[in-house]
C-alpha cells in the first residue's frame, strides 16, 4: 500500500476571470516514479494500485485568495473520497482508498473560488491509471 | 499598484532528496500564463514581466515578484504557521488533563480519601504515565550548529509519528527554503531581490521578493538557491534535519508592452464591466 498526495493548486484570479478551471488548475502528485503522467496540469494521471490511499489537498496560487475543494466525483466502485480535517483545525483535505484494480478511471474536482458561490468543475479532468509497480 | 507576480515552486522533496537533484522534481507556477509566461507547470519557467506603463501611457509601478516554495510531501501550506507547535502543545495539555482526571489525589489538594484529613498534594507515584514516545527533531543550521527544531514530527494527516516503529515514508517534510537569488538578472540590475517577513500563514513568515526594472527589455536568467532538509537518524529517537543545498535556473522576460488589467484586458481607466451591457444604477426606486 502506498500513500499518494495530489496537490491541487488553483489560480483563483485566473479562474474568476475565465469562469473556468481550464489552464487555471495545476494538479501535482508525488508518484511520478511509479508512472504518473501530465504533472502540473488539469489532466494529471495518477498512478495507483488497489489498496493505495490518495490524499487531495488544495490551495491557491496567491496565498491571499480563497479556494475550497467541494467535491470529487469518481465511480464509487473504484474510490469514495471523503473530506477530513487536520486535528485541531478547520483546514481540510480529501482522502480515498483505491478499491479495485483499474486501467484508467477519470474523475472530476469541483472547487469554489474567491467570494463566488458557483462551483467550478474540471472539464478535461484528471484520472487514475495503473501504477508501474 | 504594482503588478504582483507570484512564482510558486512545488518540490517533490522525497524524490529530490532520493535523487540528490531538483531536476524533474520541481514545478514552477506563476500567475502570468495569460500574459505570456512560458513553461508554467514545468521546471523551465520563463516569466513574462510587462513594462511599468499603462496602455494610456500613464506611469504604472514596477512589477513585483514573490517566490514561494512548498514541499509536495507535506501538510497543506494553508495551515497556520505555528500549527505543528500548537498541535504538540494541545496534545501535551490533553495528556496532562488525562492524568489529573485519573489521579485526582496527586493533583487536587481538596480531594480526600476517607479517614484522611491531609489535603497536601501527594508526590506522584504509581501514576500510569501515557507513552510520550513521539519523534523529536533537531535541525542543522547552515553554520553547522545543531538546534532543537522546536517541533515533533507529524505525518501528512497531522498525527504525531511514534518513535517506536516510525512510519517515515508518510512523514511531513518541512518547508524548503530559498536562501538567495543570483545570476544574470541580478547582476544586470533587472531583479532587485530581498527577503521579507510576512504575517501570512506560509513559509514560516519569510519569503523572497524582488522588484523588476522594466527599462531594459530582454530575456534574463536567474538562479534560485534552495535548501531542502533531509531527515537523518542519529541515535535512537534522535533525528536531525540535515540541509541539502541545490540551485535551479529560471528565466524572466521583460517586455515593453503596457500593463494589463486581468479582468478587462485593458489598461487603467477601463472598469471591469461587460461592455455590451449598460450598467444598472441603483436609485431610490430600487429600494421601494
Amino acid at each position: 500500500m502506498r500513500r499518494t498526495t495530489i496537490m491541487t493548486i488553483v489560480d483563483v484570479v485566473g479562474a474568476l476571470a475565465d469562469d473556468s478551471l481550464n489552464e487555471n488548475m495545476y494538479l501535482i502528485d508525488d508518484n511520478k516514479s511509479n508512472g504518473s503522467l501530465d504533472e502540473a496540469t488539469e489532466s494529471l494521471k495518477t498512478a495507483v494500485n488497489i489498496g493505495d490511499v490518495v490524499t487531495w489537498t488544495v490551495f491557491s496560487l496567491e496565498p491571499e485568495s480563497y479556494v475550497e475543494l467541494t467535491k470529487i466525483e469518481i465511480d464509487p466502485q473504484y474510490c469514495v473520497p471523503t473530506i477530513k480535517y487536520y486535528p485541531n483545525s478547520d483546514v481540510c483535505y480529501w482522502e480515498g482508498t483505491i478499491l479495485k484494480d483499474l486501467d484508467s478511471v477519470p474523475y472530476s474536482i469541483a472547487v469554489i473560488v474567491g467570494n463566488s458561490d458557483t462551483e467550478l468543475i474540471t472539464s478535461d479532468g484528471p484520472c487514475f491509471i495503473q501504477a508501474l509497480q | 499598484m504594482s503588478q504582483e507576480i507570484t512564482v510558486l515552486a512545488i518540490i517533490d522533496t522525497e524524490a529530490a532528496l532520493a535523487a540528490n537533484s531538483l531536476e524533474g522534481n520541481i514545478y514552477f507556477i506563476d500567475n502570468l500564463r495569460k500574459t505570456g509566461s512560458t513553461g508554467v507547470g514545468t521546471s523551465d519557467l520563463n516569466s513574462m514581466a510587462n513594462s511599468s506603463h499603462w496602455a494610456t501611457g500613464e506611469q504604472a509601478y514596477e512589477p513585483l515578484f514573490n517566490w514561494l516554495v512548498f514541499p509536495l510531501n507535506g501538510v497543506v501550506p494553508t495551515l497556520p504557521r505555528d500549527y505543528i507547535r500548537n498541535l504538540a502543545k494541545a496534545n501535551d495539555n490533553k495528556l496532562m488533563n488525562n492524568i489529573k482526571i485519573s489521579h485526582p489525589e496527586h493533583t487536587n489538594p481538596t480531594s480526600k480519601t476517607e479517614g484522611n484529613s491531609d489535603t497536601s498534594p501527594k508526590p506522584i507515584t504509581n501514576v500510569q504515565m501515557p507513552k510520550l514516545d513521539f519523534v523529536q527533531t533537531k535541525i542543522r543550521a547552515a553554520s553547522g550548529e545543531i538546534r532543537d527544531a522546536g517541533m515533533k514530527l507529524i505525518d501528512r494527516e497531522g498525527s504525531f509519528v511514534q518513535a517506536t516503529q516510525p512510519d517515515l515514508d508518510y512523514m511531513n517534510h518541512i518547508l524548503p527554503r530559498i536562501t538567495a537569488i543570483t545570476g544574470e538578472a541580478v547582476d544586470k540590475g533587472v531583479l532587485f531581490p530581498a527577503q521579507y517577513g510576512t504575517p501570512l500563514a506560509v513559509d514560516n513568515g519569510w519569503y523572497f521578493s524582488a522588484t523588476v526594472s522594466s527599462a531594459v527589455p530582454g530575456i534574463y536568467s536567474y538562479t534560485l538557491h534552495i535548501t531542502l532538509y533531509k531527515l537523518e537518524q542519529q541515535n535512537e529517537n534522535e533525528y536531525i534535519w540535515e540541509p541539502m543545498c541545490f540551485t535551479h535556473d529560471l528565466k524572466i522576460t521583460v517586455v515593453s508592452n503596457p500593463m494589463i488589467n486581468g479582468f478587462t484586458w485593458a489598461g487603467l481607466g477601463y472598469l471591469p464591466l461587460p461592455l455590451e451591457e449598460q450598467p444598472i444604477y441603483q436609485t431610490s426606486e430600487t429600494f421601494k
